[in-house]
């Protein structure tokens, strides 16, 4: 029969906890990868930031991919490969900035509402759950729709839709932990709430917040890209940024210029899989349940 | 705690969830930063013009009362009228609503299609390579951007083999009967007009589907995974059944319990991927109505869209629970 239902072998165990293990390791080559395609970026091409040469001249539009230009020019006339390169600042910025908001906010709700109880704990449940329940991405959008789009306020409109999910991740975990013996003790020596629910506590949900963190970094990317495609962006041609260029590459699907969506849509993908790797390989890592 | 009772407390909690996300929308549309009525007339419109603007939306009264207004209104069905076309946003949204829940609904069979087979090999492979394969599969369509793969369909499909249409709906019927135009081009028996409009369907609800296909796919491996380790699949296997039987008669029956109330807590994620789905492929649902609308600076009609999101939403929790409820009788405990 299966191996499923006999008890699996301690090979096996390793085997699966070894996935998890890789997974993390993927994703943090991925990003390392990433991250150093946009901070060598001056090194890796001569071109300007924007794509344009150095000279600031526009090359000529609608190249295909070839030995000047490996990834192609753009519709204006930008070198892509060097737009792929920059391209990556602007949506982690933003997935940085958004993820830290939410964060600051997120914890600190979940950590009292779920220690304190009480009548508290049930508003602010309430609250977390009608907007953890709202699609997210169209939250986003009326926000920025609303507040117009820039780093920080596209950052502060995705961070909404993520503070939920760390209020709730650290809520449930609090509830378990405040009942440890250990929890016990720090009250019993006198130690203020404030002290028992950052001192003792809050270091407990680390690796928990850590999954959050990355899985969010994964989501604000997306989002971010979501947002430059359905024209609000945060940064307006020339700047590059990787969502802006697929959305720019939409209107000239038709003649078939398929590089100038392909490359910036690539490297979304890339850097989205990167934190999401991390995030799952952390979350099998803590539980280790679905391993055994 | 009856079932009776059960609906009388969930109905209750869905009120204060109705009004504080409503809340929501109102602080989003009106106390944040951006005005709508600068965004509206831009930096050169003279102190009357905002007068006039402010009095047609309803923007010089007390804040309060504009509140009051908004959350009756929206009670009564009333979503005021859109600056663009002057016609009644409700009405407006349910010609757009339809579509979208042709789309998703169809995105959802993808999904499900495809996620579940999956779910099931990986949990039968567990650990092996199928699994990983699976699971790597899963994690990398999570995240695809959804209109970057709907695009790269459409070159493939559309522009280079022209196997599928590129974008847009079809023909309609000639006669609206459900507005659902699906049925109704079965319902006047126009099969011509139903596969071409199928045509079309394809390629959006497979984007849109194979990008929420991974949650379904890992839930079902999950679960297959717990269900396949409980004493009732042992003794089926030690009584010498078939593993077909085991795996679908004994453990895909029980797993797909949960499934059904993800299936429902999906929705949120399926609208947010279908406003991107649809705008990929100008499909005229709510998505391509509420992102046209933010272009055209119809604040109104933004308001009243992702009301109608939010209503969605609370309604579609509100059956799951209740269904879930009806299915499991520990969660009324």
């Amino acid at each position: 029969m299966t191996t499923s239902i006999r008890k699996i072998p301690a090979i096996k165990r390793f085997l699966v906890g070894d996935v998890a293990k890789r997974m993390v390791a993927t994703g943090i080559v991925i990003l390392a990868f990433i991250i150093g395609l946009n901070v060598l970026a001056p090194y890796l091409t001569p071109n300007k930031p924007t794509g344009a040469r150095a000279d600031g001249q526009l090359f000529r539009p609608f190249q295909e991919p070839s030995k000047d230009h490996i990834m192609g020019t753009n519709d204006i006339g930008l070198d892509i490969y060097t737009r792929v390169l920059y391209g990556g600042r602007v949506p982690l910025l933003v997935a940085t900035f958004s993820t830290l908001f939410a964060l600051l906010l997120g914890v600190p709700l979940g950590l009292l509402s779920g220690y304190l109880g009480g009548f508290l704990d049930k508003l602010i449940s309430l609250i977390m759950d009608s907007l953890f329940a709202f699609p997210g991405l169209i939250l986003a959008i009326a926000i920025t729709a609303m507040i117009g789009p820039s780093i920080l306020n596209t950052a502060a409109a995705i961070a909404v839709i993520y503070v939920p999910v760390f209020f709730r991740v650290v809520r449930s975990q609090v509830l378990s932990i405040k009942e440890l013996l250990y929890v016990e003790a720090a009250k019993s020596i006198g130690e203020s709430t404030l002290s028992i629910v950052f001192r003792y506590i809050l270091p407990n949900t680390i690796p928990g917040i850590l999954v959050i963190l990355s899985m969010g970094f994964a989501d604000a990317i997306l989002i971010e890209a979501g947002l430059s495609f359905i024209g609000l962006s945060t940064v307006v041609p020339p700047d590059a940024s990787w969502g802006l260029d697929v959305a720019i590459g939409r209107n000239y699907l038709l003649s078939g210029s398929w590089w100038i969506i392909t490359f910036p849509g690539i490297m979304l993908i890339f850097a989205t899989l990167g934190f999401s790797l991390i995030s799952e390989g952390l979350n099998d890592l803590m539980n280790p349940k679905l391993s055994e | 705690m009856t079932l009776k009772a059960y609906i009388i407390t969930r109905s209750l909690l869905a009120l204060p969830m109705t009004i504080f996300l409503l809340s929501v929308v109102f602080i989003i549309v009106r106390i944040l930063p951006g005005n709508p009525i600068d965004l509206i007339l831009g930096p050169h419109a003279t102190p009357e013009m905002k007068t006039i603007l402010a009095q047609r939306l309803g923007l010089d009264i007390p804040i309060y009362l504009q509140y009051l207004h908004y959350i009756a209104g929206v009670f009564q069905g009333n979503l005021g009228k859109s600056m663009h076309t002057g016609i009644p946003i409700s009405q407006e949204i349910l010609q757009y609503f339809p579509n979208t829940v042709v789309l998703a609904v169809a995105a959802m069979f993808v999904a499900l299609a495809i996620g579940i087979p999956l779910g099931v090999l990986a949990s039968q492979r567990f650990s092996k390579t199928e699994d990983i394969i699976v699971r790597l599969f899963g994690a990398t369509v999570y995240v695809i951007p959804v209109f970057w793969l709907g695009m790269i369909l459409q070159l493939v499909f559309g522009v280079y083999l022209r196997i599928f249409p590129v974008a847009g709906i079809g023909p309609l019927p000639s006669k609206s009967l459900t507005g659902l135009y699906i049925l109704d081009f079965l319902l006047v028996g126009d099969l011509q007009g139903f596969a071409k409009s199928i045509s079309y369907l394809v390629m959006p609800a497979f984007t849109l589907g194979l990008i929420i296909s991974g949650v379904f796919m890992r839930l079902t491996r999950t679960y297959m995974v717990e269900t396949m380790r409980q004493d009732y699949t042992v003794a089926a296997v030690s009584r010498g059944l078939r593993k077909q039987t085991i795996i679908y008669k004994y453990a895909l029956r029980n797993a797909l319990l949960p499934l059904v109330t993800m299936i429902g807590l999906e929705i949120a994620g399926l609208l947010a991927g279908a406003v991107l789905t649809e705008v990929t492929f100008s499909w005229p649902g709510l998505g391509t109505y509420l992102v046209s609308r933010i272009g055209l600076r119809d604040y109104p009609a933004v308001q009243g869209c992702i009301v109608f999101f939010a209503v969605i939403v609370i309604v579609v929790s509100f059956i799951v629970d209740l269904t879930y409820a009806y299915l499991d009788p520990r969660v009324r405990l």
